[in-house]
């Protein structure tokens, strides 16, 4: 069994006439090291899979696993912790609390779980480092670029070593040369935590640096 | 498009945002406009009490003794009485008599009781509905409902016909009590099975009463026909028409007489002199007859009805009449021989007279006119230098009492004097003789000489109309030293001077407050009697002497004393304005919301081209009709919360104002007052949160963001750093001054020092908020600490916010530090205080004094000790009346009071201030009222008084120790006062308070004592096996038992430590609606929270999603918003309990607050209770949030 596994996923959304299907019947087989971009016009679903592969939104029909574990069985408290476990986020919008430092943001999805611990906060350290940032730790988001939020944001995916780091549009907000830097970023850093990565996103040229490239077009990867 | 039409399309637009703001200008307003209509209720309803209890009596002629009914007619027929007043009644009225009822075995009294002889025409001086008072005949009385109530009588009773009550006046004494002369005992006279005909209610005129209060008086109302009948024989003896009454009742009509038609009313009076109590009395000694027929003596005798003339009276007649003669006549105890101790000559008067052509006995030594005398010097008749068998040359001893008696002990003193002379005396044939009041003179077969005349001596009923000596009506005994010569010389010659002293001596022997001349002697040839009695009148009219009549402009002064002991309307709106600073801090917090709301829009009109006046005219107009409409809405609300308030006042906190007398009055001047202030204040507290905008980039606006993210945060933290310690200065300072001060001024003071010290603390606290995280706690990260950091992301509306909570928080727990509870410095640790309606002569303290005051055989516990203190009734001005006093009631405190607070182990009175210097001063204040002579009285020399602090404050309006003031009773004695010390919070409180010396100089007419302090002694009360009538049969203690044997005196004592309480129950009872008020506040404080945490949970969506998105449930997610709503919450809690512990530390020092723990933790628990369910609301929006859409690109 694939580590990661969305089979059939099916997504409707209700509207005062037909049922509107946004996602019809995708599946993907990704492992741990493995690494997918999808691709696709503007409301074709991209970012609803995503939401789905990262249980931030459930499936109509279908079921996503991960490690081994069905998604669609968890309550919402064993969820919440199987996500901060396994599953790194990183948005368009870097969503910092504007009254954290930088690492302090890397180290919210520590506090999900409890207290941070010095372990947790040296790991922070350490990937605010690797994201070259070691220089601006304690400075709060006002006082970063934007693409250096970002990279608190990648930092900030990767702090409990998940699984799997699912990003949404990671660049569409930056610059050519800051989105070419957190692309890089991002697969440098899955290769070395060999981690599953999925990156929604428009940029052809962002795709192309993933392994495998899919595009959602009415409802389905073709 | 205009501004306007812009600013209606965005109040629209954005309706929910608007409606917050709206009400947040509601709660303010109505909180203003509450407040005003409390003032304006409290005013009108004491208003409304006056016109009630004055019905349309406009007017009331008072006098201290009683004058002819007739000047009610007389005064009725003139036309200045036509053209400015409608009606007049003359009545009797004795505000001190008591009631008693029996039933069975059970006799219940009322004390302190306004007696009314009326005629029917009274009852048309209502203004009440009631018609249907039986008219007063016989002896029946009508009785209010208060009396009713009291004395337990039911209206089935009445209408049987079993009611049957005895009413107790008392029976004025022709000579004051307190002297020499004047009676003791037998003062009341009892008008026994009256029946109670009816039962009127205590509405209209049934509250009747001279003096303004909202309690309830007790009235009982009689025929006056029936007291002129009872009083006939006594008080009304001297009268030649017993057609008498003491007050008139005057109405216009319509329209309050102005001061001057009340001015010219007095003057349009015109009383005779016996009016005034003065009798005019031919006095005419001839001899022989025909042509033969010498005169030995015609004067014109002027004389009072209370035995001595007072000041004002003889400077009058001296005025009138300068070359009248005054004579001073005395009665002396004995006339010894100086190595005699008894056997003399008892009982004789002397009279102070200076010998010159117009008065000069003859010697019956020399036969010739005698010269004036000597200091010191006496001249006996014959008859008593021959009884006493002394010649001219020797000393003659002269023993006398002094003429002031003090419990009424007499004091016998004595003076040696020369017998310069002996007057000859013609003994008649026959003596004069008194039959049925009627007099024939003697008759003579020598010729009479001038000092053959009893008529020397004013009269005195008991005693110049005594059949024999030993009949003599007196205060003493005088069987001990009669003998049989002494009758023979009473039937030859009556009250005939024995001897003559010059009248330097005389005074100086005998002068007393009540005066030094008993007589003046007219020559006849001055005129007739009519003459000479309208020369006096004029006399008096012209030197406009207080002779004891004056006209009260009663409804007048009650009007005036509707404007209340305490300005509500100023009170409310100073203690509620941490209310409305609560409800404007609410506005801001709203406000800045919808403003970050829209700051996008704030950017893209500056992008658009709009300057920042433009903006700011743009906002304040859409600001301007929101506020419009909140301050409608408010003034709706207002009205509800002034009726609460009002409800609340009649209901539980009645005790700040002793009867639910209040009701709802709403002035439009108030409403739009109302309206207008909380419209600008509220405009004005938006305009200042919008100048927020003006430093903003345009980028950062159209970003969404409001505050700046390179804002001028050091600079502004430098300022306040060095401003916050210089208010906390400022503010302890004031809070210091506050305990000097009093009235509205401290509570000004205090109120002013919290303002300042919560400024301060709230500027600590956002300095502290925008200050960065120290170093080391970077990366140390838990669920509270990143609740704090999330207070600590907006900091000005996380201070707004805890401001919101602590304004509440401060009013709550300095209210309550004020809170008081009785202790022994209020009370002296006095047991009772007690009160009678008639005065008390005998020492209560002394065994003796209490067998005479309450039977042979009574006596007290051992140890209890009784202080009598004198009492002139006034108005009173506790804290339990609402009226405005200017005519306080005065105690008269004796020196033994004074110097008991000298000893180490007596507890004394809390004090409020004084103005001792002295050691002796400092250690017992009461000494500031000692003088060895009695004070002038005048603005130079005025009396020294002490009062209750609250009573100096609120209900005379005095607020510094040092001030001197006027006060003019209606009785008419006027003086000036200084207030040289003030209690705090005693059982002493609504009277002026001054020494015995003053007191008897002042009001020398008022004898005896009405006011008692009791501390209770150990042991047994005495009661007699062989019980008397009226005897307690249970009286288990000395209170008791004075209740029952002097309670024909009204004798009725009250708890003192209850009285306390039920005084301090006043100022609880504010401070209890105050603390609503923190109340409310706190409500605001607490839907502000909400308000601000829904909203900011709002704002912070995409955060919050993140969160959930990184692992965090909702569950998390509510408890970190939990956890920051209860950290702004008990900052909150923190700052307003810190600022009010700070601003009483002072009023700690000097015993003025403390702080009730308990019920304090309470109240914050309850607090911290609501915050949080507040909080819980908050959190729960978070759970019905989709959070994790916001997280969409």
């Amino acid at each position: 069994m694939p580590d990661f596994l969305a089979q059939d996923v099916v997504k409707e959304f209700k509207t005062p006439t037909d049922p509107l299907r946004i996602l019809d019947g995708v599946t993907v087989e990704l492992d741990r090291g493995q690494n997918l971009a999808v691709i696709g016009p503007s409301g074709s679903g991209k970012s609803t899979f995503l939401h789905i592969a990262g249980t931030l939104d459930s499936a109509t029909t279908g079921s996503v696993s991960l490690l081994g574990t069905d998604l669609g069985s968890l309550d919402e408290v064993k969820m919440a912790k199987f996500r901060n476990e396994n599953i790194g986020f990183v948005f368009q919008e870097h969503h910092l609390l504007p009254q954290l430092t930088a690492l302090e943001n890397v180290l919210i999805p520590v506090v999900a779980m409890g207290e941070t611990s010095s372990e947790s906060i040296e790991r922070a350290k350490m990937l605010l480092d690797n994201v070259g940032l070691a220089d601006r730790m304690t400075h709060r988001p006002a006082a970063l670029s934007g693409g250096e939020r970002q990279r608190v944001a990648v930092a900030r995916a990767l702090v409990q070593s998940p699984a799997m780091i699912l990003a949404d549009e990671p660049t569409g907000s930056l610059d050519q040369a800051n989105a070419e830097t957190i692309g890089q970023l991002l697969l440098d850093l899955q290769v070395q935590d060999n981690t599953i990565l999925i990156c929604v996103t428009h940029s052809s040229s962002l795709a192309g640096l993933f392994q495998k490239q899919v595009s959602l077009e009415n409802g389905k990867f073709v | 498009m205009t501004n306007w039409q812009i600013a209606l399309k965005s109040l629209t637009y954005y309706l929910r945002t608007n409606l917050a703001i709206a009400l947040g200008v509601a709660a303010a307003t109505a909180v203003l406009t509450g407040a005003l209509i409390v003032g304006d209720s409290m005013r009108h309803s004491l208003r409304s009490l006056t016109f009630e209890r004055l019905g349309q009596i406009d007017e009331m002629v008072v006098s201290e003794g009683f004058f002819q009914e007739k000047l009610a007619d007389d005064i009725q027929q003139t036309e200045f009485f036509k053209s400015n007043y409608k009606s007049v009644t003359p009545a009797i009225m004795f505000p001190g008599g008591t009631v008693q009822y029996e039933t069975g075995d059970v006799a219940r009294r009322a004390g302190r009781v306004t007696v009314l002889g009326i005629k029917d025409e009274f009852w048309t001086f209502d203004n009440s509905e009631a018609n249907d008072r039986p008219n007063l005949a016989g002896d029946t009385v009508i009785i209010n409902q208060t009396v009713a109530d009291d004395l337990q009588i039911s209206a089935a009773e009445v209408a049987s016909g079993t009611a049957k009550i005895t009413v107790r006046i008392p029976k004025q004494n022709q000579l004051p009590a307190d002297s020499a002369l004047g009676k003791k005992t037998d003062l009341i006279e009892s008008l026994v099975d009256l029946q109670v005909i009816k039962i009127i209610p205590t509405e209209g005129l049934g509250r009747f009463g001279l003096h303004p209060t909202q309690s309830d008086p007790f009235n009982v109302f009689l025929p006056i026909a029936l007291l002129q009948e009872r009083l006939e024989q006594t008080v009304l003896s001297h009268k030649s028409d017993p057609a008498q009454a003491n007050v008139l009742m005057v109405s216009s009509g319509g329209n309050l007489p102005t001061e001057e038609i009340t001015n010219q009313l007095r003057a349009e009076m015109k009383p005779s002199l016996e009016d005034y109590g003065l009798y005019l009395k031919r006095v005419t000694e001839k001899f022989g007859s025909g042509d033969s027929e010498q005169t030995i003596y015609d004067y014109w005798s002027l004389s009072s009805d209370k035995l001595v003339l007072d000041s004002e009276t003889t400077h009058s007649i001296a005025e009138s009449f300068p070359n009248a003669k005054p004579v001073f006549t005395y009665l002396a105890n004995e006339f010894l021989k100086p190595d005699q101790t008894s056997g003399g000559v008892p009982f004789s008067m002397v009279s102070s007279i200076d010998f010159d052509s117009s008065f000069q006995p003859i010697s019956a030594i020399s036969n010739q006119p005698i010269k004036p005398l000597g200091e010191n010097e006496i001249v006996l008749n014959q008859w008593a230098a021959e009884d006493l068998k002394v010649e001219v040359g020797s000393m003659v001893k002269v023993l006398y009492f002094e003429p002031e008696t003090t419990h009424g002990s007499q004091t016998e003193s004595s003076a040696e004097m020369k017998l310069v002379d002996i007057a000859k005396l013609t003994q008649p044939d026959t003596p004069i003789e008194i039959r049925r009041g009627r007099v024939r003179r003697a008759t003579y077969s020598k010729a009479p000489t001038l000092i053959n005349d009893p008529d020397m001596t004013p009269e005195v009923p008991g005693l110049t109309d005594a059949e024999t000596v030993a009949a003599w009506d007196l205060p003493f005994s005088t069987k001990d030293r009669l003998r049989p010569q002494d009758d023979t010389y009473w039937n030859d010659y009556r009250t005939t001077p024995k001897a003559f002293v010059s009248l330097a001596t005389g005074q100086k022997l005998w002068d007393s407050r009540f005066g030094k001349i008993t007589s003046y002697r007219i020559s006849a040839d001055a005129g007739s009697e009519a003459q000479i009695a309208e020369r006096l009148l004029a006399q008096f009219e012209s030197d406009k002497a207080k002779l004891g009549i004056h006209v009260v402009p009663i409804k007048r002064r009650g009007l005036a004393a509707s404007s209340g002991s305490t300005p509500f309307d100023v009170l409310f709106l100073a203690l509620s304005m941490f209310v409305i600073g609560a409800a404007l801090i609410l506005v801001s917090l709203l406000f800045r919301l919808g403003l970050q709301q829209r700051a996008s829009e704030v950017g893209l009109l500056k992008a658009a081209g709009f300057d920042q006046k433009q903006i700011r005219k743009l906002w304040l107009s859409e600001m301007t009709i929101v506020s419009l409409i909140g301050a409608v809405i408010g003034v709706l609300l207002g009205i509800g919360y002034a009726s609460t308030m009002i409800w609340g006042l009649t209901t539980w906190w009645v005790g700040a104002i002793s009867r639910p007398f209040l009701t709802m009055n709403i002035s439009p001047l108030s409403l739009i007052a109302g309206l207008l202030s909380g419209l600008l204040i509220c405009v004005l507290t938006i305009a200042w949160s919008l100048r927020r905008t003006r430093k903003q980039p345009i980028r950062g606006l159209l970003a969404g963001n409001l505050e700046s993210e390179l804002s001028t945060v050091g600079k502004k933290r430098g300022v306040m750093g060095l401003l916050a310690p210089l208010l906390i200065v400022v503010a302890l300072g004031l809070a210091a001054m506050a305990t000097q001060l009093s009235g509205e001024a401290q509570a000004g003071s205090f109120m002013g020092a919290g303002f300042l010290m919560l400024a301060a603390f709230l500027m600590l606290v956002y300095q502290w908020l925008q200050k960065p995280n120290p170093a080391e706690q970077v990366g140390r990260l838990s669920l509270s600490r990143m609740a704090m950091l999330s207070a600590k992301r907006n900091p000005l509306r996380s201070t707004l916010t805890i401001g919101l909570v602590a304004v509440a928080s401060f009013l709550i727990a300095a209210v309550s530090s004020f809170r008081l509870t009785p202790n022994d410095a209020g009370t002296a640790r006095f047991d009772w205080i007690a009160q009678s309606s008639q005065p008390i002569f005998s020492d209560l303290s002394t065994t003796e004094g209490q067998e005479e005051a309450l039977g042979r055989d009574f006596t007290l516990s051992k140890g209890t000790e009784v202080v009598s203190i004198r009492f002139k009734s006034g108005e009173d001005a506790s804290c339990n009346n609402l009226y405005q006093s200017t005519q306080p009631r005065a105690l008269g405190l004796p020196p033994s009071f004074v110097s008991r607070f000298d000893e180490e182990e007596v507890t004394s009175f809390a004090w409020g201030g004084s103005l001792a210097t002295s050691d002796a001063e400092k250690k017992n204040p009461w000494h500031l009222l000692d003088s060895q002579t009695p004070h002038a009285g005048t603005e130079d020399d005025p009396i020294p008084v002490m009062m209750d602090k609250n009573t100096a404050n609120y209900s005379l309006k005095i607020y510094m120790l040092g001030t001197v003031k006027k006060v003019v009773y209606d009785s008419g004695e006027t003086f000036h006062y200084k207030v040289v010390g003030f209690l705090a919070n005693t059982i002493l409180q609504g009277s002026l308070l001054m020494s015995e010396t003053d007191f008897v100089a002042m009001f020398p007419d008022l004898g005896g004592y009405q006011y008692f302090l009791i501390r209770d002694g150990e042991g047994q009360v005495n009661v007699p096996a062989n019980v008397p009538e009226n005897a307690p049969l249970n009286a288990s203690s000395s209170v008791e038992i004075l209740e029952s044997r002097l309670g024909d005196q009204g004798f009725d004592a009250r708890s003192a430590p209850k009285l306390l309480a039920n005084f301090m129950a006043v100022q609880n009872t504010y401070l209890s609606t105050f603390q609503t008020l923190g109340a409310l506040g706190l409500l605001l404080g607490t839907f502000g929270l909400a308000a601000v945490q829904i909203r900011s949970v709002l704002e912070r969506k995409k955060e919050l999603g993140l969160l959930r998105a990184v692992g965090f449930n909702r569950k998390k997610l509510s408890t970190m918003v939990l956890l920051e709503n209860a950290w702004l919450l008990l900052m909150g809690l923190a700052v307003g309990v810190g600022a009010a512990l700070f601003t009483t530390v002072p009023h700690w020092f000097v015993g003025t607050a403390s702080v009730p723990w308990l019920a304090l933790a309470s109240i914050f628990a309850a607090i911290v209770l609501v915050g949080l369910i507040a909080g819980w609301l908050a959190s729960r929006v978070i759970s019905k949030m989709p959070l994790l859409e916001s997280l969409r690109a």
